[in-house]
């Protein structure tokens, strides 16, 4: 319980604890007892399978250089003309294959775990890590995994999300009259190291599937384990006990994150910062790796940093790991 | 035989003159060598200069060579590609050096920190461009001539951070001009402590922090995820270039 209360924030700890009470932990805890009534029903269709990737690492461009286009004196510029407009065209069809290839390749199996791969996002520069590295690495996660479900993940701790005010529903059935859908599409990335993990979402609240009313973006971080020598051993240890619960706990929180600066607009009260508020860059450490934000800081207690991103993303990210403690209220900067 | 034997002295003749050419093609300035000095960097040995010299603003370079920039363009396709570019390049100019600029204090404060009295210098004090060049410098000695500043200043060391390059970095080159790789977040240049008796490097480091911003870096008018780079390339620098020097 100590080394939990080390590695995951207070909220999402108490999460956690209804993770941790083995299967069947939801009907343990009675739901009753502290839940709020529901404001959103989280609809998580029981196929709707894990994505698991790992962070792309990027390098920079200076092993990746192309060559310029120049005329070799001697010969007919109209056809050296002719031959780099082909080969543009050969190479760019080539790239853009490549491309597809690469981003098919995160396909989720049925109702199970996906394998992912690195992804090189940056257009010029090579991948870092080439596809197979990546598979291999998360091949054992995928593996124990497999079979599990994001419905079933969330079912452990599905009395949080109640009193978070969310009913996990499996969308079979017609939700409650007036409490509104919230949907997520969550992804789950291991960091190049593996000590931390973070889960991407979409959020989007009432209307369908594919129209929803209200839509943003969440990014929650996990606390790394820096205490585990072996990484792989730690998160896989017990048929993945600690992944399974931090993976809950995050989606989880993201889900919460999401409904509450959502339903924030609802109320015709921009979430986050107010308008004016100066940007930012706020420095993170995880484990061995550095995470930057910039933008606008709408929440920082001894818990969790929430810092909404230029690039429109609500980004959550234990404060522990926050590295100008100054930003945090006095009581909280000790830590860390 | 005869004529056989004069075409390989002809052979040889070439040979030789394109190897004395390739050689003095070599016979450049060396560039500076990574290093760091351990001790000897922190030594008290009174007051060390500091001198940061930035541009004014961020800037969109185009024409970078380590890049496959510039190769084979002339003024016509250059002003083609200024052209094209000019809306990004606007917004590059728009954004902000100010966490860059406290690389300054950063630095004064770690040398404090080790225990070494620091004098800001400004521009009037000391200008990289106007210094003397260095008659030998060989990747051990520093191509400009800092020696005269030992008196004018009243100093031992000086630490200077030069990062001329700053913004976003998109190459393009070739007759028909095409972007040879996407633009990226960039910072670079150089960071060194002199010492102003032998114009020695006791510390030296090159920076050259590169980020792409995706597939999906064309979001005008603000270029979010561009200028997120942006605002990481500074950190990331800084944090190098910081923790290169804090090593003892």
């Amino acid at each position: 319980m100590e080394r939990m209360r080390t590695l995951l924030p207070t909220t999402t700890r108490r999460v956690l604890l209804c993770a941790l009470a083995l299967p069947g932990s939801a009907t343990l805890v009675p739901a009753t007892a502290a839940a709020a009534p529901p404001t959103a029903v989280l609809i998580v269709d029981p196929a709707q399978p894990l994505r698991i990737q790992r962070q792309f690492v990027e390098r920079t461009a200076d092993a990746s250089l192309q060559g310029s286009a120049q005329f070799q004196a001697g010969v007919n510029p109209w056809a050296q003309l002719l031959v780099y407009a082909l080969a543009s065209v050969v190479a760019n069809k080539t790239s853009r294959a490549l491309a597809e290839t690469a981003e098919e390749l995160v396909v989720p199996t049925e109702q199970a775990v996906g394998s992912g791969v690195a992804l090189d996002a940056t257009g010029s520069t090579r991948k870092v890590q080439r596809a197979e590295d990546a598979a291999q690495a998360l091949r054992p996660y995928v593996e124990v995994l497999s079979g599990t479900s994001l419905h079933g993940l969330l079912a452990a701790g599905s009395s949080e999300l109640q009193r978070a005010g969310l009913q996990l529903d499996d969308g079979r059935q017609v939700p409650p009259r007036g409490l509104p859908a919230l949907r997520i599409a969550p992804r789950i990335v291991f960091a190049a190291d593996q000590r931390s993990i973070s889960v991407e979402t979409a959020v989007g609240l009432g209307g369908s599937a594919d129209n929803p009313e209200r839509a943003m973006r969440v990014i929650v971080h996990s606390l790394p384990e820096t205490t585990s020598l072996d990484i792989s051993e730690h998160w896989l240890r017990d048929d993945a006990r600690a992944l399974r619960s931090t993976l809950a706990a995050l989606v989880a929180t993201a889900a919460r994150t999401g409904v509450l600066a959502l339903q924030a607009v609802s109320q015709a009260t921009p979430p986050g910062a107010p308008a004016g508020t100066p940007q930012q860059t706020f420095r993170f450490r995880l484990a061995a790796e550095n995470l930057y934000l910039r933008g606008t800081l709408v929440e920082a207690d001894c818990e969790q940093v929430v810092v909404d991103t230029l690039l429109a993303t609500r980004v959550v990210v234990p404060a522990a790991t926050l590295r100008d403690r100054g930003l945090l209220p006095a009581r909280c900067r000790s830590a860390g | 035989m005869t004529q056989r034997g004069t075409g390989f002295r002809w052979l040889a003749a070439l040979g030789a003159f394109g190897t004395v050419m390739a050689l003095a093609g070599c016979a450049t300035v060396p560039p500076p060598v990574e290093q760091h000095r351990g001790q000897a960097v922190f030594e008290r040995l009174g007051t060390v200069g500091l001198r940061v010299e930035l541009p004014d603003a961020p800037g969109l370079t185009l024409f970078d060579g380590e890049r496959g920039g510039g190769g084979g363009m002339g003024l016509l396709q250059q002003g083609i590609v200024l052209a094209m570019t000019s809306r990004l390049a606007d917004h590059v100019k728009s954004l902000s050096l100010g966490e860059l600029r406290a690389i300054e204090d950063e630095l004064a404060g770690l040398l404090e920190r080790k225990g070494l009295p620091v004098r800001r210098l400004s521009a009037a004090e000391v200008t990289l461009d106007k210094l003397p060049r260095h008659p030998a410098p060989d990747g051990q000695v520093a191509a400009r001539d800092f020696r005269p500043l030992k008196a004018q200043l009243g100093l031992q060391r000086l630490l200077v951070v030069s990062l001329p390059q700053v913004g976003v970095n998109y190459p393009f080159g070739g007759f028909v001009p095409m972007a040879t790789g996407d633009p990226m977040a960039w910072v670079a240049g150089e960071a060194y402590m002199v010492d102003l008796q032998s114009n020695q490097y006791l510390w030296y480091r090159k920076v050259r922090v590169l980020r792409g911003a995706g597939k999906d870096w064309d979001q005008p008018p603000s270029w979010p995820a561009l200028s997120t780079r942006w605002f990481e390339v500074v950190e990331i620098a800084k944090d190098q270039t910081l923790e290169h020097l804090a090593r003892d």
